[in-house]
């Protein structure tokens, strides 16, 4: 079962790209409850009760006489617009998760970026001889970088840590594939 | 892995967003461009006042209520009804049986995805690497499709985890004597981080 079939594909595509339904709800909801008041005041209207805000006609003769409240519009406009630019951004960008795909035996396996970063604190902890707390590691989408807090009086072979990080990662194929880079701290901390 | 229709969901949000743009963009305009405040002051009351004899020449009922607003209540009704549809769309697509097999003319055989949740759970749960697991069920072009997701302790290698998961989906293959196509998610998390790292090489 090696290589990855359409279904794996299709699969992996959306366990690493974000499906965007929180903002979709979000939208949707926020527009449902608009319909809902704007049905509401119709429905008074119909019935000749007095309006909750405004009455439907009486919004219309505001919107009639906008420029009046010049101020307050701008803000509101600005608002507004903004908002709207925050969604097309999101319906337009490819919204991809902090996640790699790893290419294993039966082919469709996704890992959370942040574990692949604590696997790899964990080398460079064992090869620096130095504490897990004192190594950081962040991964990104094409990175990884590694920080390593060497113990004060006892220096960090930086080459060696960078050979066990490259052959962790030699020896899982991620992709997009990462590379990395290892930065040893000038200041040492005592005792660690 | 749900069935989450996702070029609808940017769909909606592109047109939801250039909407808003248009609305503020114009709010801003008729606020704060000299030229479009009085254009709008021109034609603006003109509108209000035709869209008001029109409501009064179209009376329905009664002498107080056009049909254009009934028409206009019934459309903001039928958006309605359709946004909560959308809303609710989001996230189907689990199933609870993972095989069905006609063993004969009149028998079938059904496999709950219980089945799958509590072996691989349990057989994940005697594994020290992993500080949880959770296994789930999909529907995905007519095949059901496992998902496992399974939270590593700190600094677990991911290989050497997956590994350990893809043996386990082995084992229960053969036991379910089908192949099973599967996912499987690997995350750390908070409960990962809080507890003790294990030992692993």
């Amino acid at each position: 079962m090696t290589g990855t079939t359409a279904l794996q594909r299709r699969i992996l595509r959306r366990e690493t790209h974000s499906s965007r339904s929180a903002l979709a709800i979000g939208s949707a909801i926020v527009l449902a409850l608009l319909c809902a008041y704007a049905i509401t005041e119709f429905v008074l209207h119909f019935l000749g009760r007095p309006a909750l805000v405004a009455a439907p006609v009486d919004m219309l003769a505001a919107l009639a006489a906008l420029p009046g409240t010049t101020g307050l519009l701008v803000v509101i406009g600005a608002g507004l617009a903004l908002i709207g630019l925050v969604l097309v951004v999101a319906a337009l960008s490819p919204g991809r998760l902090a996640r790699h795909v790893l290419a294993t035996r039966r082919g469709a396996t996704v890992v959370d970026n942040e574990v692949i970063a604590s696997a790899l604190a964990r080398s460079a902890s064992r090869v620096a001889n130095v504490n897990r707390d004192s190594v950081r590691a962040t991964v990104s989408h094409r990175r990884a970088l590694v920080r390593v807090t060497p113990s004060t009086g006892r220096p960090v072979d930086a080459h060696a840590v960078s050979e066990a990080i490259d052959a962790d990662l030699a020896g899982a194929s991620y992709s997009p594939p990462l590379r990395a880079r290892v930065l040893i701290e000038r200041e040492g901390k005592v005792g660690a | 892995m749900n069935s989450t229709n996702r070029a609808l969901n940017r769909i909606f949000l592109m047109l939801t967003g250039l909407v808003l743009v248009v609305i503020g963009a114009g709010l801003i305009a008729v606020a704060a461009v000299p030229a479009v405040a009085s254009a709008y002051t021109d034609v603006a009351p003109g509108v209000a006042d035709s869209i008001r004899s029109a409501l009064r020449a179209s009376p329905v009922f009664d002498l107080t209520v056009s049909w254009i607003s009934v028409a206009a209540v019934a459309a903001l009704l039928l958006l309605l009804v359709l946004l909560i549809a959308f809303a609710l769309r989001q996230g189907r697509g689990r199933t609870g049986s993972l095989l069905t097999e006609r063993t004969s003319d009149r028998d079938e055989t059904v496999i709950d995805t219980r089945v799958a949740e509590q072996s691989i759970e349990d057989a994940l749960a005697t594994h020290s690497e992993f500080a949880a697991s959770s296994v789930s069920a999909y529907r995905i072009a007519g095949r059901s499709v496992l998902k496992v997701s399974v939270t590593v302790r700190r600094g677990v290698a991911p290989g050497h985890a997956v590994a350990l998961v893809e043996d386990t989906l082995d084992a229960f293959e053969a036991l379910l004597g089908s192949e099973l196509p599967a996912l499987v998610s690997v995350a750390g998390g908070f409960r990962a981080r809080a507890g003790n790292g294990t030992i692993v090489n």
